[in-house]
């Protein structure tokens, strides 16, 4: 069967970079999640009070 | 004279060979308890699709819309699978609803392990294509992105993406992702060995990962939905209804939607798809050498996926400032949540205090995602 290896390639690399960039790019939005939303330690508790 | 035919009459060696078949997988489902749930059913189904003259496969077109002549497993084939292929999403929104993303959120890394576990996608694509280029098999380039699926351990995402593109691979390629799913931990531990050394094998992990707020939980799924959908379109089944289910989940708002999601609707769902799969083992379609080079390809697909996952945990090893297993880059292959468990045991077999079941969950959950996204992919540029 006569294969378009060129094209086959461009999908693979688009699709492996596609994947990576896209759960790199949800680290990036884990970590803002995370900084808004996440619950706060006792330390961190703490130390907003001392400032406070 | 009564024209009248028994079963008999019809069995050919194909048959006989694919009945024996479904009675193997209902032997290892209720004895060795590999995937009961898919292998169950599937046998099942592979021994009514297997039997002459029960009309059970004729689907409502192929009985050109005449009321009462179509078969039950041909109606949900018809409906559920190849023209509207709703079952698997289906399944997808009742896995969103089982995935706790909490210890992907505490331990972010996870997600490039996710993604380099899908590696093997690439390489069984490669594998389809070449076997189909020397002429060796009837592979295009639709087959080989079908095949390569296998290699994302996800079997609703394999069955979706074979629906749509090589509908009569779909029986097959099910099959080939839900047995390498239940033999994960045959496969990955040679591999695991062979890449990482005892000593890498030893590093010691904290067990306990930070606490994750419902906040932080409930915003998760909306953001994913959100972003991979507008990147990537075409995911937007799988990705939607995964995240659906888990915000029916972390919501706290809908029990009773979330309960009936991961409980009486998946439960219900996998009857029917995995009947469906069994039934899509018809004796024609299954009788030929391209079934054993795609269970083969499939094989490969896990080995290079586990393989990628693990080679990035060593380099995620090396540079993390805290300590990293690099085992857990095999966790990446999703599997959820065998490869955990194998990450596991694995990891606590060289080093006793080891416990990294709930680091483990990270990658094994950022891999439903990876491979989805690559489903989109090949859909985008193949549909």
């Amino acid at each position: 069967m006569a294969i378009d290896w060129g094209f086959a390639l461009r999908i693979a690399g688009f699709g492996l970079l596609l994947v990576f960039s896209i759960l790199a790019l949800l680290i990036v939005i884990t970590r803002v999640v995370t900084r808004f939303a996440s619950k706060k330690g006792p330390e961190e508790k703490e130390k907003k009070e001392e400032r406070e | 004279m009564i024209d009248y035919q028994t079963g008999f009459t019809g069995l050919t060696y194909g048959h006989i060979i694919l009945i024996c078949v479904g009675l193997i997988f209902i032997y290892l489902a209720i004895t060795k308890k590999w995937e009961p749930y898919e292998l169950l059913p599937i046998g099942v189904g592979l021994i009514l699709a297997n039997m002459p003259y029960t009309g059970l496969l004729l689907t409502p077109e192929q009985a050109g819309g005449v009321p009462g002549v179509a078969g039950l497993l041909g109606i949900f084939l018809e409906f559920g699978l190849y023209k509207y292929t709703v079952l698997p999403l289906l399944i997808f929104l009742g896995l969103g609803a089982m995935t706790d993303f909490g210890p992907l959120l505490a331990s972010p890394k996870g997600f490039v392990l996710g993604a380099a576990a899908q590696m093997g996608i690439f390489v069984a694509f490669f594998g389809a294509l070449a076997l189909g280029f020397w002429g060796i098999a009837d592979f295009g380039i639709k087959e080989a992105a079908c095949i390569g699926i296998i290699g994302g351990a996800d079997g609703p995402t394999t069955i979706f993406l074979t629906a749509k593109l090589a509908p009569e691979l779909m029986g097959i390629t099910a099959v080939a992702a839900y047995s390498y799913m239940a033999m994960v931990a045959i496969i990955q531990p040679p591999i695991v060995r062979a890449l990482i050394s005892e000593k890498e094998r030893k590093i010691y992990m904290k067990p306990q990962l930070r606490a994750v707020s419902q906040r932080e939980k409930i915003i998760f799924p909306i953001a994913v939905m959100l972003i991979v959908i507008l990147l990537v379109p075409r995911a937007a089944p799988l990705v939607g209804m995964f995240m659906f289910g888990n915000l029916l989940r972390e919501s706290g708002v809908v029990d009773r939607l979330s309960d009936t999601a991961q409980g009486a609707l998946i439960n219900t769902i996998t009857i029917v798809l995995m009947l469906c799969i069994g039934a899509s083992m018809s004796a024609e379609l299954v009788m030929r050498p391209e079934t054993l080079m795609v269970l083969g390809l499939g094989l490969v697909a896990f080995a290079a996926g586990t393989a990628g996952g693990v080679l990035l945990g060593k380099l995620v090893s090396r540079l993390s400032k805290e300590p990293f297993n690099p085992i857990l880059g095999a966790a990446g292959v999703s599997a959820v949540p065998m490869a955990a468990r194998v990450a596991q045991h694995i990891g606590q077999k060289a080093n006793p205090r080891n416990f990294l079941l709930m680091h483990a969950m990270g990658p094994n959950v950022a891999g439903v995602i990876g491979s989805a996204v690559i489903a989109g992919v090949f859909l985008g540029i193949l549909g």
